[in-house]
């Protein structure tokens, strides 16, 4: 039997669609992976069927072919791992072809068929946003990376047992919820800067070396070297925010998004906020 | 001389053993151009091709552990051709090994079937 399962591959810090084409036939039991693939996805068949077994899945010896669709694209990595592994599957009639359908799956097999974390969730996740597609599925160790994303669902999963039991309806996975960058929200503020204030260099210039570097601002006035009272803190604290948020956001967006198409964000362990 | 005796000892006593797990045997010592398969039997609808390798001793590792890459492509080509002749190239199929120790010509020490041995 074919089945068709969705995957994303990532190229520079974009992301193609690779589709994973899988046909079981019977004959002498073989198990070959086409479609210019590097070693680490040929490898992915002893990582596959070490996990679907020890998933408690049969795993049939026959003949199976897996293609990775588009031909001409170089694909690298262990990120299809799941993808075959559920197209196996499907092809076998263990999971129906239709429930998969429209959902994409990225994650990288342990041989106990866990899902490890895979790098390049952030740029496969800001190119699904909004492309209509049912939902993203990845392994729990890259649900930070996926959470900065808006406008897609993403479902963070354990292991193959646990996708499986999702797709058939049989167990729940909360999508993962998009939150802020940093400690402090970083909610981007009003639409109001700096272009309302007049003069005040060393102060507007104080604030912006402190929102680059993150740290905290305090803002007073004194008398004695001719301060005035209501001399624009609060207005200019108002508008400093506007250098967090949006702007500052979209920026380290961007910048995450390069670094993660080749590895895996690191995070605070505390308050689990990538740094 | 000695190793083929014993070696056709093994392939009986293999065959024997198979029949007992509820394998049906249709061939033995089945040739072709590309070289010979010791076993061909079904269990329930698949079709299987035994490779048996017969030892006197264990010293030098089990005897399943000498299928090499060669021999398993040799097993592989004769298992299509047998196959071909017979239309049974969709057939699901499997390769098991049966590895039997002897402690001398009349007592084996173990006999032992390991399933889906290898892949092609």
């Amino acid at each position: 039997m074919l089945a068709k399962i969705e995957s994303r591959s990532v190229l520079g810090i974009e992301s193609r669609k690779v589709d994973v084409e899988v046909d079981i036939a019977g004959g002498l039991p073989s198990f070959t992976i086409v479609g210019l693939a590097d070693t680490a996805v040929k490898e992915s068949r002893d990582r596959v069927i070490s996990a679907l077994k020890n998933s408690g899945f049969k795993f049939p010896p026959k003949r199976i072919t897996i293609n990775l669709a588009p031909a001409d694209l170089r694909k690298e990595g262990a990120s299809y791992d799941l993808a075959i592994a559920l197209g196996i599957l499907a092809a076998n009639g263990e999971l129906g072809q239709e429930i998969a359908e429209g959902m994409v799956f990225c994650g990288e097999l342990s041989l106990d068929g866990r899902l490890r974390p895979i790098s390049g969730v952030l740029p496969i996740a800001m190119g699904l946003a909004g492309s209509g597609v049912k939902g993203l599925v990845i392994p729990r160790g890259n649900s930070r990376e996926a959470g900065l994303v808006r406008g897609l669902r993403v479902y963070a999963a354990v292991c193959l047992r646990e996708t499986v039991e999702f797709l058939k309806g049989n167990a729940g996975i909360e999508p993962v919820s998009a939150e802020g960058l940093c400690a402090d929200g970083a909610t981007p503020g009003p639409d109001i800067d700096f272009s309302d204030v007049k003069g005040q260099w060393h102060v507007k210039r104080g604030l912006e070396v402190a929102a680059a570097g993150g740290h905290n601002v305090l803002t007073m006035w004194t008398q004695c070297d001719g301060g005035v009272r209501s001399g624009g803190k609060s207005s200019l604290n108002i508008r400093k925010n506007v250098l967090r948020g949006k702007s500052v956001r979209s920026k380290i967006l961007s910048l995450q998004r390069i670094l993660n198409s080749v590895f895996i964000l690191p995070y605070k362990k505390k308050t689990n906020d990538i740094i | 001389m000695r190793n083929r005796e014993l070696g056709d000892l093994g392939e009986d006593l293999a065959a024997r053993y198979l029949t007992a797990q509820g394998y049906i045997i249709l061939a033995r010592k089945f040739r072709c151009r590309s070289g010979e398969v010791d076993i061909i039997a079904l269990d329930k609808e698949v079709l299987v091709f035994v490779e048996v390798r017969s030892r006197s001793d264990e010293e030098h590792g089990m005897p399943c552990e000498t299928i090499n890459r060669e021999k398993r492509r040799h097993i592989r080509r004769v298992a299509l051709a047998y196959q071909a002749r017979h239309g049974l190239l969709d057939r699901d199929s499997r390769f098991d090994c049966v590895s039997v120790v002897f402690i001398d010509e009349s007592r084996i020490k173990s006999i032992e079937l390991i399933k889906d041995a290898f892949w092609s």
